[in-house]
């Protein structure tokens, strides 16, 4: 017997073993179109191709032709079995041809990137916002009143007097819809955040010091409180918080080992994108309600101005603004002015 | 073909004596590669985001029967032959399970309770199902591996880090503890102590862990035994904490002197780089930790295996390993993930190439266990969804 390859037509060295025991017997075999024929030093047998299963081609790999009765032959010599498999007429499967060709591998990479884009730009919003809309208000309201206490750890309570303080839950309270939710107003000392104003689950609406004193009036403070209520009535807490939860655990899936290091990476993305569209909404809601309580819009815009110049101004949070995840203030003061005339 | 010098022809039937000199040893030999491997693991991805997950399951196969198709050991290799219908079952089920847990955390109240007790119930029996599964469906040589470890075990090796884990969630379920985020300060020390107690009986853990794995391992008729000692975990734990500890402190020190030496107007900055200098050192060392436990454990694991009088070796060095770890990691985030598939290859390749059968001709000696009752699939599943790695 030679080592070397064999020409097509005649006998393939393989390795047989009985299923029994696990002494390997070198064979040779014999592939025909109708059966598979394997002779040793002390054996003989033929089996039928129809019973037979071939293990898909790998590179580095014997392969594997298994009979019905639990014996196999382990063969090594790939150019002959690929000669023989063809004459035979079999073929791996289309999943197993495309996994080693370089040109359906590279489309595969393609495809993915397009399916997981598509899911994440398309999929994902439409589906947080079903689910977000099936989650009971007592959900809502648990998960808000959590981060109500979270946010009241970390910031300090508000140093406004008590007149300012009543003035700007007068505003809240002539703004907000009175219909389905309880809103309430949380007023803090902004600390390191400077002015701001956001929404939490369940209707509370937070308002640091800061961002009271930069509104030149109490129409533009309706528009920032009617911009936070359009955040709690459209849920877009609820739906980021569902949407990256979504996020982090397909990348946990995909990344196995590594998601710690890269688990946040896309669900802090998805935040950032799904908060420009959600930005544009809370917006429009914002323009709607000052429009009904006959509130003018344009001291919106204007606050708006004085908020993006107030945080470019601040140093140590002036990398802030690479993270902006308010579309860019000038095309949303373009916005709200278009709608006020 | 370099098998061919290995083996003779079948020797005529009744067996020769055992030739007098010294056993032959034979080293694991692993083939796989990155390039095919990231060809199966795209079209792996694709197929399974296609199908929403559906098809995970068949992927499954294809990456196990790669890897064990790949694993050569003298002159043979492996194959791994679990039903992807089966493992899709698992996965379901997984799902489920993991659905209702996050569910339970959101609920709280008793329901919570219930979910987490019967959490706690339930996974140990799915990581017993799940290496039965694995290893049923695992052969060489065409004689299928099982494995008889007693659930019993799995719920005293599992038992106290679930409840460990479990315990915030379920005290915040009974209103014990209010806010998991800051909890009640009787109920943090007594969190603490439990802690502690498993940080202290950790490695004994570890230690039967694997004594029931590969001890109610079987290779066809032939049951393996594991005869290591607990010591021989500790020891590795002690030096990985002592490092944890030494990089603790040269950092601190380091920090220190950093903030010292840039007294006067910019201290602060100086105190500042210092803490980002003991961040860095600490996170190093703790990522170089992990492959120096695995090394040290699988030398241990592997020299302690014996079946039916087959001995094994594992000489993985340390230093190699934390360096092929480092590098993949590196790799792994600068490709943003794209080149898994070569990191995984390559320390595969170096773990499974690092194991030694210490006599190669034993291995035709083995025979198969007549059949073997069907082993369902719901926990192999089940682990992988929960990607808790038992590794072979």
């Amino acid at each position: 017997m030679s080592a070397g390859q064999t020409p097509p037509g005649s006998s393939l060295r393989a390795f047989f073993y009985d299923g029994v025991r696990s002494q390997p017997q070198a064979v040779e075999l014999r592939i025909g179109a109708g059966g598979i024929v394997v002779r040793g030093q002390i054996l003989q047998r033929a089996y039928n191709w129809k019973r037979a299963r071939v293990s898909e081609r790998l590179q580095h790999a014997p392969r594997m032709i298994r009979f019905a009765d639990g014996a196999f032959c382990e063969v090594s010599d790939q150019v002959g079995l690929d000669a023989a498999l063809a004459a035979a007429g079999h073929r791996d499967s289309w999943v197993a041809r495309s996994q080693r060709r370089w040109s359906h591998v590279l489309g595969a990479v393609a495809l993915l990137l397009a399916a997981i884009f598509a899911m994440y730009r398309w999929g994902l919003p439409l589906a947080a916002d079903r689910v977000a809309r099936r989650i009971p208000p007592s959900v809502e309201n648990g998960i808000g009143a959590r981060a109500v206490k979270i946010v009241e750890q970390q910031l300090a309570p508000s140093k406004l007097t008590p007149q300012q303080a009543e003035r700007v839950r007068h505003v809240f309270e002539s703004i907000a819809p009175r219909e389905d939710r309880r809103f309430a107003l949380v007023l803090r000392d902004g600390g390191p955040f400077g002015a701001n104003a956001f929404a939490l689950p369940g209707g509370t609406v937070v308002v640091t010091d800061q961002l009271v004193q930069l509104a030149p009036d109490d129409a533009a403070l309706a528009g920032v409180l009617a911009h936070e209520i359009g955040h709690v009535e459209r849920r877009h807490l609820m739906r980021q918080v569902i949407s990256s939860t979504v996020v982090g655990a397909v990348v946990t899936l995909i990344g196995g080992d590594v998601s710690g290091v890269t688990a946040g990476l896309p669900a802090a993305l998805a935040n950032l994108s799904y908060s420009r569209d959600m930005e544009r909404e809370a917006d429009s809601y914002a323009i709607d309600l000052l429009k009904l309580r006959q509130i003018p819009i344009e001291p919106l815009a204007e606050l708006l101005l004085r908020l993006k110049n107030a945080h470019q101004g601040s140093e140590a949070f002036g990398w802030a603004r690479y993270l902006q995840t308010h579309p860019v203030t000038e095309d949303r003061v373009a916005a709200i002015r278009a709608a006020e005339r | 073909m370099e098998v061919i010098d290995v083996y003779e022809p079948m020797p005529p039937e009744p067996e020769q004596p055992a030739a007098p000199s010294a056993p032959r040893a034979s080293r694991a030999r692993f083939t796989g590669t990155g390039e095919e491997y990231f060809g199966i693991w795209i079209v792996n991805l694709l197929l399974t985001i296609v199908t929403l997950g559906i098809y995970s399951a068949w992927a499954k196969v294809r990456k196990m029967q790669y890897f064990y198709r790949n694993t050569h050991l003298d002159g043979s290799v492996f194959d791994y032959h679990g039903d992807p219908t089966a493992i899709l079952k698992g996965r379901i089920l997984a799902v489920l399970l993991a659905v209702l847990y996050k569910l339970a955390l959101t609920l709280l109240g008793a329901y919570a309770l219930v979910a987490l007790l019967g959490l706690v119930a339930a996974l140990p029996w799915l990581l017993t199902q799940s290496y039965r599964f694995r290893l049923h469906n695992s052969s060489y040589r065409g004689l299928r591996f099982r494995f008889t470890g007693p659930l019993s075990h799995a719920y005293l090796i599992f038992g106290l880090p679930m409840v460990v884990v479990l315990a915030p969630g379920a005290l915040a379920a009974l209103g014990l503890s209010g806010d998991p985020q800051h909890p009640d300060r009787r109920v943090a020390i007594g969190i603490g102590l439990i802690y502690l107690v498993l940080m202290l009986i950790w490695p004994y853990l570890h230690f039967s862990f694997k004594r029931w794995q590969h001890g109610h391992a079987w290779y066809g008729s032939a049951r393996a035994s594991f005869e290591a000692y607990a010591g021989s975990f500790y020891a590795p734990y002690l030096a990985a904490a002592g490092i944890l500890f030494g990089a603790g402190i040269a950092g601190a020190v380091l920090a220190a002197a950093l903030g010292f030496a840039t007294q006067g107007h910019s201290a602060p900055r100086g105190f500042g780089a210092g803490v980002i200098v003991w961040l860095l050192l600490f996170y190093t060392a703790a990522i170089a930790t992990a492959p120096l436990l695995t090394a040290w454990i699988q030398n241990t694991v592997w020299s302690s295996t014996r079946l039916q009088g087959v001995g094994f070796s594992s000489d993985v060095r340390a230093g190699r390993l934390i360096g092929i770890t480092l590098t993949n990691l590196v790799m792994i985030v600068f490709s943003l993930g794209l080149l898994i598939p070569f990191a995984l290859m390559r320390a595969m390749k170096y773990k499974i190439e690092s194991i030694q059968v210490l006599d190669a001709e034993a291995l035709g000696r083995f025979v198969s266990e007549g059949q073997d009752p069907g082993v369902g699939a719901t926990g192999e599943g089940a682990v992988d969804v929960m990607d808790l790695d038992f590794g072979l």
